[in-house]
């Protein structure tokens, strides 16, 4: 009975997780711009980091190790070096955008500039992650972001005709700005499949002392947890296609974005899209400031974990420390923090290959995965992932340019 | 090492854009911005949305169209373009309606909103 309670748990927190800052922004775009259009990129990236996820977590249930451990053991200390680095950056530049998503709900809310808000939201992040345990914060914060389920009352309200939603699903070419259109899709897929997601879920795997028996958990939290998530996400999209698509507002700003809500909500629509986006992007601050610790940890062989004492993970609490106070002081740049985030988002996807990559090897190694390898259809879509992977690393900065 | 080259001229002229393109993009932004304009201020007059957010709404766009008047005036040539001309012109006149709107709206005055408004021909309740 425990358990189950556990996979709801673990379903529904990972719906309330699900929407942050990339996700909004990209959806709210794609729906401006291209109506349901972009519908199926979002499913499609969703099975794309449901897998993932589901595999990170295997190796963490069975192997007993983190995505950032298995791949240094595997692949040696100089190898890591790669995707560490490149994961340290697109978390800086991620921690700064969401940062920034919860400065500018405050913003929305207050009127007072986002920059004033940064500082006290980090200061706020550090002391959830310095108090609290895995749970509290990995179950706080999911249950917090059941108010990102309003983008999916929205479209209940709206009625928008299913079988033009629908349509939606199946990849079409737009009769207008393919190279716009291209980016977007990139930038669907970059914004839900965050490297950082897939080492945090499966250091989580282990500060939560899964084992091979909590395989089947691992599935249903990924593919379930993961499938109703991205609901919230198509939610983003169809409201942003229906309410501002019309009127021809694109979101070059969170301030258009809030106004999506209007037409349903009424007063409290603002305050509605401020709550979903505030507490969506100050979730994802705290995962990937967990990870930035994580991931150093775990690459340089220290002592990790967010339930042990502070002073017997003092690198891990000082990794963390230091990642969040550089997202600030990035954020304190000045960068407006939408445009922030489609450039992380598009960074993403420029390494997504190195994270990729290493899933392959792992995932064929019984000493990861036991009796639990992947079979002929896991290894032939984790390949053809690795070579689309290829290709939009290869497309996305050309595309940032000219479809940006 | 020929063939890159010349994708990286055919890029490289991609991304200088035609005048047509920095017409329909500047097109597109003023749309945008108009309509978004005219949303705030109308769900503002409709009580649906506060004077804070109707303000920092305002001044965002105003923000973005800022941003927009400079990429033409960054383009020496820009104004030669008749197309471009106009679109800076209304750019400049949905400035000055920003900016008289959010003193309007920092002094309550619903009827210099509902006046400003229908004195730049724009519907009332376009959302849905």
């Amino acid at each position: 009975m425990k358990k189950i309670f556990n996979v709801l748990l673990g379903v529904v927190t990972s719906i309330g997780g699900f929407v942050e800052a990339g996700s909004i922004s990209t959806a709210a775009q794609g729906g401006t711009e291209f109506g349901f259009a972009l519908l199926w990129a979002i499913a499609v990236a969703t099975i794309i980091l449901a897998m993932l996820a589901e595999m990170a977590g295997r190796i963490a249930a069975v192997g007993k190790r983190s995505m950032a451990a298995a791949v240094r053991e595997r692949f040696g200390f100089h190898y890591q070096m790669i995707p560490l680095g490149a994961e340290l950056i697109i978390d800086l530049l991620l921690l700064a955008a969401e940062i920034g998503g919860v400065a500018m709900a405050v913003k929305l809310l207050t009127g007072v500039g986002f920059q004033w808000w940064l500082l006290p939201i980090g200061l706020l992040v550090w002391l959830v992650i310095w108090l609290g345990n895995f749970t509290i914060i990995e179950d706080g914060v999911g249950l917090l972001g059941m108010v990102t389920l309003a983008f999916v009352v929205a479209v209940w309200q709206l009625g928008p005709e299913p079988k033009v939603v629908a349509a939606g699903f199946i990849p079409s070419l737009p009769g207008h700005d393919l190279t716009r259109y291209a980016f977007l899709t990139v930038s669907i897929v970059g914004a839900t499949v965050s490297p950082y997601l897939l080492n945090f879920y499966s250091s989580g795997a282990i500060e939560e002392k899964w084992t091979e028996p909590d395989l089947w958990i691992n599935r249903l939290t990924s593919y379930l947890g993961m499938g109703f998530g991205s609901i919230v996400s198509m939610g983003v999209l169809v409201t942003a296609a229906v309410v501002l698509g019309p009127l021809h507002i694109r979101v070059d700003s969170y301030e258009q974005a809030a106004l999506m809500f209007v037409p349903v909500f009424g007063r409290w629509g603002v305050t509605l899209f401020a709550c979903g986006l505030g507490v969506g992007c100050f979730g994802a601050a705290i995962e990937i400031t967990l990870n930035a610790g994580y991931v150093l940890a775990q690459s340089f062989g220290w002592t990790w974990g967010v339930d042990k004492a502070r002073r017997d993970a003092a690198r891990f609490c000082a990794a963390f420390t230091t990642v969040l106070l550089l997202s600030l002081v990035i954020g304190l740049l000045g960068f407006d923090p939408l445009q922030m985030t489609l450039i992380s988002v598009a960074l993403t996807v420029v390494i997504m290959p190195l994270i990729v990559l290493p899933f392959l090897v792992l995932m064929n190694d019984e000493q990861y995965v036991k009796q639990h390898k992947s079979g002929s259809i896991g290894n032939g879509l984790l390949a053809a992932l690795t070579i689309l992977g290829a290709l939009m690393a290869l497309v996305v900065i050309p595309l940032e340019i000219f479809g940006g | 090492m020929p063939h890159l080259l010349s994708i990286l001229i055919g890029l490289s002229h991609l991304g200088c854009g035609s005048t047509q393109d920095l017409v329909n993009h500047q097109q597109q932004a003023l749309t945008s911005l108009k309509a978004t304009v005219t949303a705030v201020c109308d769900g503002w007059l409709d009580g649906n949305l506060s004077t804070t957010y109707a303000r920092t709404a305002l001044e965002g766009a105003a923000t973005l169209l800022e941003k927009e008047r400079a990429t033409i005036g960054g383009s020496p040539d820009a104004l030669a373009n008749p197309a471009l001309a106009s679109l800076s012109q209304s750019e400049d006149q949905l400035a000055r309606q920003i900016a008289l709107l959010r003193k309007a709206l920092a002094d309550f005055d619903a009827a210099a909103v509902r006046q400003l408004m229908s004195a730049a021909g724009v519907r009332q309740s376009q959302l849905p």
